[in-house]
């Protein structure tokens, strides 16, 4: 049932994606993540309430995330992860988070989203999470790990399309 | 397809933007470059928004629904209050039809679905402007 869940930030993520790449991004199976868990240099937080509990976040490398910054921007190239790579970042978050919790509520859910928050860095860990799972995207810009930690608040109908 | 369009005098029209999202607020920016527009305010608030545009007077707000101290809903009713005969596009992120119709019925034009291509949000707002003023094409 989780996995479920976790499928919609992924196919909402790969439709977001769709508006600013040619190639279609490919999704991989989700993983089950138990415990504290390493994410990639370029994390960004999504808080989710309502009817589900818990959050979504993306994972890139620098390289991917600067790549997915230029596709976002229309092909223009970045170097370094700036006050607007950052926004943009965050940006892709928002859009796909929203297009989730859209898909969620249509299928009987009462979800909101918190802003997004972005963290840089090597060798983070991300702990506190329950039922996270993992989904890998390949896109044109680099992979993209997809995580979404969801406790039940109240049920939400099983999603219809699989 | 030639998306410039101005007024029937010549000039630009001229564009408030509001959005929280700094990416957002440049995708529009080049969307009003497409148009041949004139960005002449930048807000990241409905607040912002309001003091703009009493100062700037521009043709034509866009203005996304959520964001902080005033939203977009409260921003279109507040513009409506001051300038009936203002021109307001929604830019909105899917999952928030509600806030869309509601803007709508306070007196919103439009709306366009977040995230969106540049050229093709030109197109959209270009026939919103063709059926709310003169405009002359630029070849």
């Amino acid at each position: 049932m989780q996995t479920n869940y976790s499928r919609f930030f992924a196919d909402a993520t790969v439709d977001v994606l769709s508006t600013f790449m040619d190639a279609p991004a490919e999704v991989g199976p989700p993983t089950e993540v138990e415990g504290v868990s390493e994410v990639q240099e370029v994390t960004v937080l999504l808080g989710l309430t309502g009817s589900l509990e818990g959050c979504f976040f993306l994972e890139f490398s620098k390289p991917s995330a600067l790549k997915i910054c230029e596709f976002m921007n229309f092909g223009e190239p970045f170097e370094e992860l700036d006050d607007f790579a950052c926004a943009t970042l965050c940006e892709l978050a928002n859009l796909a988070g929203g297009r989730a919790v859209t898909l969620l509520n249509d299928n009987g859910g009462t979800l909101s989203i918190a802003p997004p928050t972005i963290f840089c860095g090597k060798e983070m860990r991300i702990g506190g999470t329950k039922n996270k799972f993992l989904i890998p995207v390949s896109t044109e810009a680099g992979c993209i790990n997809i995580n979404v930690s969801i406790k039940n608040s109240h049920s939400v109908p099983e999603r219809k399309i699989a | 397809m030639g998306l410039e369009i101005r007024k029937v005098d010549g000039s630009p029209f001229r564009f408030l933007i509001v959005d929280d999202s700094a990416f957002i607020l440049k995708a529009l920016k080049m969307t009003v470059k497409l148009l041949g527009g004139e960005v002449v305010g930048e807000a990241m608030d409905g607040v912002q928004a309001m003091e703009l545009y009493k100062k700037t007077r521009p043709d034509i707000v866009t203005s996304d629904i959520v964001m902080p101290n005033m939203g977009g809903v409260e921003l279109v009713r507040n513009l409506v209050a001051l300038d009936p005969d203002v021109k307001v596009v929604m830019v909105s992120s899917l999952g928030h039809q509600d806030m869309v119709k509601e803007a709508i019925g306070a007196g919103a034009k439009y709306f366009i679905v977040k995230p969106f291509k540049p050229a093709e949000a030109a197109v959209k707002i270009k026939s919103v402007v063709e059926k709310l003023f003169s405009v002359r094409s630029v070849a």
